[in-house]
């Protein structure tokens, strides 16, 4: 349950690109959630919807994209899919892997209007 | 007219936090102060951990952040034990960040090599931060059941030493200690696993000694 702590780093990331930006507006952000990220999107989003109405991103709509998690085998250095622990390479069966992507939550894009 | 514009970037959400942890991580190597991050659940013996611990180590040469939602009783019960300790007190944050850190920085002494911080009790959240650590410990007991590695994946995932406390219980509970060291070893194949009782002492020196060589290594230049 961190996701309040999640949000305010959001809103302080576009405060800072509005600034550095020197932006009218952010539209629209969106970000890339991935699964094993040890946290809930949509608790994200409905924290997000409340405390923006208190800054000046009242309007920025937060689109959240979850991702699918890719792992890669240790031992034959395929890569596969995996939402659960512990990972099940499907080409070897071997147990374990390392996580290319997917355990982490990142700002990919925003929508915005240029003063 | 004002024109729309979609603008891709890459930004972590927890980028302010991993900065930081960056910083800290810094000062710390600058002053060859060896960082111990202690993760678990409320209850499962994290403070009675580092109390045990304390008596293997110079406590002048150690200092203890303690993490929680509130009061001071952890950091009284360390300085009771001989050494200098920070109290955190999060109010309605359920894990430590760098920042928190950062805080109690100016308290550190120049003989400090060792800064043990005691997480608020959480298995889930306190994963997702650094706090500019070299090592990090999750710690589970066996009161509360053989199935958190599983449940709780990220904190040990993240973990490099997983110490499995209140093993004493043992022979009280249906705990599968073998399960439990095969699980971790399923989602961390190289982690180090101490198998302790915090309460009548037993393991803690074999944890204390190897933190010891972990900051003999880092800091061996």
């Amino acid at each position: 349950m961190h996701e309040y702590s999640l949000a305010t780093n959001l809103i302080e990331i576009l405060k800072e690109e509005k600034r550095k930006r020197n932006l009218k507006k952010i539209l629209k952000v969106e970000i890339e959630f991935g699964k094993l990220s040890a946290a809930e999107p949509l608790i994200l989003k409905e924290i997000f919807d409340i405390i923006k109405k208190q800054t000046e991103f009242e309007d920025t709509e937060l689109v959240i994209d979850v991702i699918e998690p890719e792992i890669k085998c240790l031992k034959c250095d395929e890569i596969f899919k995996a939402t659960t622990f512990p990972f099940l390479c499907p080409f070897c069966e071997n147990v374990g892997g390392q996580i290319l992507k997917g355990d982490k939550i990142t700002v990919k894009s925003l929508e915005l209007i240029k003063d | 007219m004002a024109e729309i514009v979609k603008e891709n970037i890459s930004i972590s959400i927890l980028r302010v936090n991993e900065e930081i942890a960056n910083e800290l991580r810094q000062f710390f190597n600058q002053k060859k102060i060896f960082v111990v991050n202690l993760i678990s659940s409320p209850g499962s013996g994290k403070t009675m951990l580092i109390e045990r611990l304390l008596d293997y180590f110079d406590k002048k040469k150690v200092f203890v952040f303690v993490g929680d939602i509130e009061t001071e009783k952890d950091a009284k019960r360390i300085r009771e034990k001989g050494a200098n300790s920070y109290q955190i007190i999060t109010g309605n944050t359920c894990h430590l960040e760098a920042i928190m850190i950062k805080k109690g920085l100016s308290l550190i002494e120049d003989c400090t090599e060792y800064l043990f911080i005691e997480n608020v009790g959480n298995l889930v959240c306190p994963a997702s931060y650094d706090l500019g650590e070299h090592l990090r410990i999750s710690m589970i007991s066996t009161p509360e059941g053989d199935d958190k590695i599983l449940k709780y994946p990220k904190a040990f995932l993240t973990s490099d030493v997983i110490v499995i406390n209140k093993i004493d219980l043992l022979k009280y509970l249906p705990f599968d200690i073998k399960k439990v060291e095969e699980e971790a070893r399923k989602i961390k194949n190289e982690v180090k696993i101490f198998k302790i009782s915090a309460l009548l002492g037993e393991g803690v020196k074999d944890l204390a000694d190897f933190i010891k060589e972990e900051r003999e290594r880092k800091f061996k230049n």
